[in-house]
C-alpha cells in the first residue's frame, strides 16, 4: 500500500542529481584543462616569439657596439662609447631575458651560454688601444670570425625556434578550432541538464500538488463517509501502543474530534460495564496473536448517555518504515441491531403463527374429517336402510347431501395435501424424473384410460427435488389436463424437458448462469384464455363451475407450492378450445 | 531548513578550502617570484665591480712604468695582481649569470692627470682612493646582497683590499717624513 515507484523515489532524485553534478564537474575539468593547454601554447609560441626577437636583438646590439666602439677607435672621442655602453647594457638586458625564457629547456641554454662565450669574447676584442697595427689587424679580423660563428650560432637557435613556432602555431590552431566547440557543448550540456532538472521538478512539484489534492479530497470525502456509514476509524501503533482517532470515532463515542488523548484506558470509560471482557480479550488477541476479532460491544455515549451498538474489526499492517500498526474501523450498528431485534422477534411471531396455522390446518383436516366420515356413513346406512320408506325429495335431498359431504371431504384432503407441502421436512435427493412421470400415470391410469388419453413422455432429466413433492405436481398437471379435455377428440399430452441457462429465459428475471430443467406439459384440451394465466395458480380459484368441471380449486396451487418449494417457477399458457401448455423451470 | 543547512555545511566547507588553497597557491607563487628577485646578479653592480677591478689594474700598472722605490713597486705589484685575480673572479660571476662585464677601461681621464703628473704621491693617493671606493663597494654587497657568489666575492676580497690599503699607507708615511 505504501510501496512507491523507483523513479519517484528521494534516493533515484539524488542519485540523477549526484550523476549530473559529477558530469558537470568533469567536463568543467576536460573545458578548463584545454583553456589551460590553449594557453600552454600560447605561452609557448609568445616565449618563442620574446625568444626570437631577444636573438635578432643581440645581433643588432652587437653591430651597435662594433659601431660604437670603430667609432672611438677612428676619433678617440667618447662620445661614440655611447652606443658602445648602451649595447653592452642591452646585449645583457636580453640575455637575462633569454636566461629566463630558456630556463626550462637544459639544451637551449648550452647554446645561450655559447653565445654568450661568443658575446664575450667579441667584447674583449674591443679594446681601446692597440700595440701594434698586427694586432689591431688580427683583433678586427677575429672579431670578424666571431661575429660569423655567432651568427650561425643563432641562426641556429632561431631555426629552432620557428619549427618549434610552426609546431605550436598549429597545434594551437587545432585546439582554438576545437574550443568554441568544447566550451558550447558544456554549456548546452550545463543547460539541457538544467533544463531535465527544472522540467523533473516541475513535473514532480505538479505531481505532488496533484497528490495533494487527491489526497485533500480523499480525506474529505472519507470523512463524511464516516459521517454517513456511521464509523470511524483508528490506528493503534503496536510497538509504542498509541492510538489514532479519525474524528468521527471521537463523535461516535458522543465527545468532540481530537477532544481527548486516545488511548485503551481512555476507551475503557465508554464501554458498557457488562461488555469490557469483550474488548480485554480483543485486547488480549493483539497482544499475543498480532490479530483483531470481529467484536460486538455496547458503549454508553458521554453526551447523551445513550447505549449504542459497536461493531469492530481490525487487521495488521507494516508501513514503509517497517512499523507495525493495526488499523480498524468501528461501525455504529445500533439501528441495523435494533431492526435486526424487530425482525427476529417477527420472524419468532411469524413462524409460531406459522406453526399454529399450520397445526390448525392439519388438525381441523383431520378433525373434520371425522365428523364428515360419520355422516356420509350414516347417510349410506339410511339409504340402504331405509330406501323403501323415503319419499322421492327425500331420496333426493339425501343424495345432495353426499354430493356435498363427498365434496367436503375432497376438499378437505386438497386442504391437508396443501398444509403438508408446506409442513413436511424439504429433503432434497436426486430425482430421475422419468420414474416420476411413469408412476404419476400409472397413477392416473383408471382415469387416463376412461378419457382415451394418450401420454407421451420424452427422456426427462435427472434433478435435486422432493420425490413426493414432485409425483404430485405430475399427478396435478396431468389430472388437469385429462379433467379439462375435449369431448369430441381424444386428449393426448406430451411431457419433455430440456436445459436451459437461466439468462436465456427472459421470463425467469435470472441474469446469472444458473441452469434450470424445462418440463413442458403440452396437451390439446378446452385451454383457457390467457388473461388468467396467473389466476388459475391461486387458492381456491377455478375458471369453470363445479357443475361444469368438478374440483376444489386448490391442485395448481399445490402445484405452485411444490415448484416454489423446489427454488423454481411454474407459467401456464392456454388458448381457448387449442390446449395448455404448463412449464415448470427446476434448478439443477 | 536545518536540515538543509546541514546538508549543505560539507559543500560549503569544502568550497571554503579550495578557495584557500587557490589564493595561496597565487601568494606563494609571488613570494618566490620577490625571493627570486632579490638573489639574481645586479649586471650594474658587476660593471661597476668590474670598472673599478679595471681602475686599481690600470692605475698600478701605470705607477709601475715611472722610476720608484722597490717597495713601492712590491705594493704596487702585489695590488695589480691581486686585482687581476679579482677580475677573473668576477669574468666567472659574469659568466655564469650571462652578463659581459667591460673588460677594457674606457674612462682614461685618471691616467690622462697621472701621465701629467708622474708623482708617485699622486698614484698612490688615487690608487689608495680607488681602492677605499672599490671596499666600500664590496661591503655594501656583503651587507644587503643575497647572491651566494657575490657574497662569498665580497667576504674574500674586502680583507684582500683593506690589505692593499694599509700596504699603501705603510710606504705613504715614510714619504710624508722625508716630505
Amino acid at each position: 500500500m505504501f510501496k512507491s515507484k523507483l523513479f519517484d523515489s528521494i534516493g533515484f532524485i539524488r542519485a540523477l542529481f549526484l550523476i549530473a553534478f559529477f558530469i558537470l564537474i568533469f567536463l568543467a575539468s576536460i573545458t578548463y584543462r584545454h583553456i589551460k593547454e590553449l594557453d600552454k601554447i600560447s605561452d609557448s609560441i609568445i616565449n618563442t616569439y620574446e625568444i626570437s626577437i631577444e636573438l635578432g636583438q643581440l645581433i643588432s646590439h652587437i653591430k651597435d657596439a662594433e659601431t660604437g666602439h670603430r667609432g672611438y677607435i677612428i676619433t678617440n672621442d667618447s662620445i661614440y662609447l655611447e652606443p658602445f655602453v648602451d649595447a653592452r647594457n642591452k646585449i645583457n638586458s636580453s640575455f637575462q631575458t633569454l636566461h629566463t625564457a630558456l630556463k626550462k629547456d637544459s639544451k637551449k641554454q648550452e647554446q645561450l651560454n655559447r653565445v654568450y662565450d661568443l658575446i664575450d669574447k667579441r667584447f674583449s676584442y674591443f679594446k681601446n688601444k692597440f700595440s701594434s697595427k698586427q694586432e689591431f689587424n688580427a683583433d678586427f679580423k677575429n672579431g670578424k670570425l666571431v661575429m660569423d660563428t655567432l651568427r650561425l650560432e643563432i641562426n641556429s637557435m632561431l631555426d629552432t625556434e620557428s619549427k618549434l613556432l610552426n609546431s605550436n602555431g598549429k597545434r594551437y590552431r587545432l585546439s582554438n578550432s576545437d574550443t568554441p566547440l568544447i566550451i558550447f557543448s558544456t554549456f548546452l550540456i550545463s543547460i539541457l541538464i538544467l533544463g531535465l532538472g527544472y522540467l523533473r521538478i516541475i513535473k514532480n512539484y505538479k505531481d505532488l500538488m496533484k497528490q495533494n489534492m487527491r489526497l485533500k479530497i480523499f480525506d474529505e470525502s472519507s470523512k463524511q463517509s464516516e459521517i454517513l456509514g456511521k464509523y470511524g476509524s483508528w490506528l493503534l501503533n503496536i510497538e509504542n501502543k498509541t492510538f489514532n482517532y479519525s474524528d468521527n470515532e471521537f463523535r461516535l463515542l458522543g465527545t468532540e474530534p481530537q477532544s481527548f488523548v486516545p488511548t485503551l484506558e481512555a476507551f475503557f470509560t465508554f464501554i458498557h460495564p457488562d461488555d469490557k471482557e469483550i474488548i480485554t480479550n480483543a485486547y488480549k488477541q493483539i497482544q499475543e496473536n498480532e490479530s483483531f476479532p470481529l467484536i460486538n460491544y455496547r458503549i454508553i455515549k458521554k453526551d447523551t448517555l445513550e447505549i449504542r451498538h459497536f461493531r469492530t474489526t481490525a487487521k495488521i499492517f507494516i508501513d514503509r518504515l517497517g512499523n507495525k500498526n493495526m488499523i480498524g474501523t468501528t461501525q455504529d450498528i445500533t439501528e441495523d441491531y435494533n431492526k435486526t431485534q424487530l425482525i427476529e422477534l417477527r420472524n419468532k411471531e411469524l413462524e409460531q403463527n406459522n406453526k399454529e396455522l399450520t397445526e390448525f390446518n392439519h388438525v381441523a383436516s383431520h378433525d373434520l374429517q371425522e365428523p364428515l366420515r360419520k355422516i356420509q356413513t350414516f347417510i349410506s346406512r339410511i339409504e340402504d336402510k331405509e330406501k323403501e320408506t323415503l319419499s322421492e325429495s327425500a331420496k333426493e335431498y339425501f343424495e345432495k347431501i353426499q354430493e356435498a359431504s363427498n365434496r367436503m371431504r375432497v376438499l378437505i384432503n386438497d386442504l391437508l395435501q396443501y398444509s403438508r407441502t408446506n409442513r413436511t421436512e424439504k429433503t432434497f435427493e436426486t430425482i430421475d424424473l422419468n420414474t416420476i412421470a411413469k408412476n404419476a400415470i400409472s397413477e392416473l391410469s383408471e382415469n387416463s384410460s376412461d378419457k382415451n388419453a394418450q401420454i407421451h413422455v420424452e427422456k426427462l432429466h435427472k434433478i435435486q427435488g422432493i420425490p413426493f413433492q414432485l409425483e404430485q405436481l405430475f399427478i396435478n398437471i396431468i389430472s388437469n389436463a385429462l379433467k379439462y379435455s375435449k369431448t369430441d377428440s381424444p386428449i393426448v399430452i406430451t411431457i419433455i424437458s430440456k436445459k436451459i441457462k437461466a439468462s436465456k429465459s427472459p421470463k425467469l428475471n435470472d441474469i446469472s448462469k444458473r441452469e434450470y430443467v424445462k418440463i413442458t406439459f403440452t396437451d390439446n384440451g378446452l385451454g383457457f384464455e390467457q388473461k388468467y394465466a396467473e389466476k388459475i395458480f391461486l387458492l381456491f380459484n377455478r375458471l369453470h363451475g363445479k357443475k361444469d368441471f368438478p374440483g376444489t380449486g386448490v391442485g395448481l396451487a399445490i402445484c405452485k407450492k411444490i415448484v416454489e418449494n423446489h427454488k423454481g417457477y411454474i407459467f401456464a399458457k392456454g388458448r381457448p378450445n387449442e390446449g395448455a401448455t404448463f412449464e415448470v423451470y427446476l434448478p439443477l | 531548513m536545518n536540515r538543509i543547512i546541514r546538508k549543505t555545511k560539507p559543500l560549503f566547507l569544502f568550497s571554503i578550502v579550495l578557495l584557500i588553497l587557490t589564493t595561496s597557491c597565487k601568494e606563494e607563487i609571488k613570494k618566490t617570484e620577490e625571493v627570486a628577485t632579490h638573489s639574481e646578479v645586479s649586471e650594474l653592480l658587476l660593471t661597476q665591480i668590474a670598472e673599478s677591478n679595471l681602475k686599481v689594474v690600470a692605475i698600478s700598472e701605470k705607477a709601475q712604468e715611472d722610476q720608484i722605490e722597490h717597495a713601492t713597486r712590491i705594493v704596487l705589484k702585489q695590488i695589480e695582481n691581486n686585482h687581476i685575480q679579482l677580475k677573473n673572479k668576477i669574468r666567472k660571476i659574469a659568466k655564469d649569470n650571462l652578463i659581459i662585464i667591460p673588460n677594457t677601461l674606457y674612462d682614461t681621464t685618471i691616467l690622462k692627470h697621472f701621465i701629467n703628473e708622474l708623482n708617485i704621491d699622486l698614484y698612490l693617493q688615487k690608487i689608495k682612493r680607488s681602492l677605499h671606493i672599490e671596499l666600500n663597494l664590496y661591503k655594501s654587497i656583503a651587507a644587503t646582497n643575497q647572491n651566494v657568489a657575490l657574497q662569498k666575492l665580497a667576504s674574500e676580497t674586502i680583507p684582500a683590499i683593506q690589505n692593499n690599503i694599509s700596504s699603501i699607507e705603510k710606504i705613504q708615511q715614510p714619504v710624508k717624513k722625508s716630505n
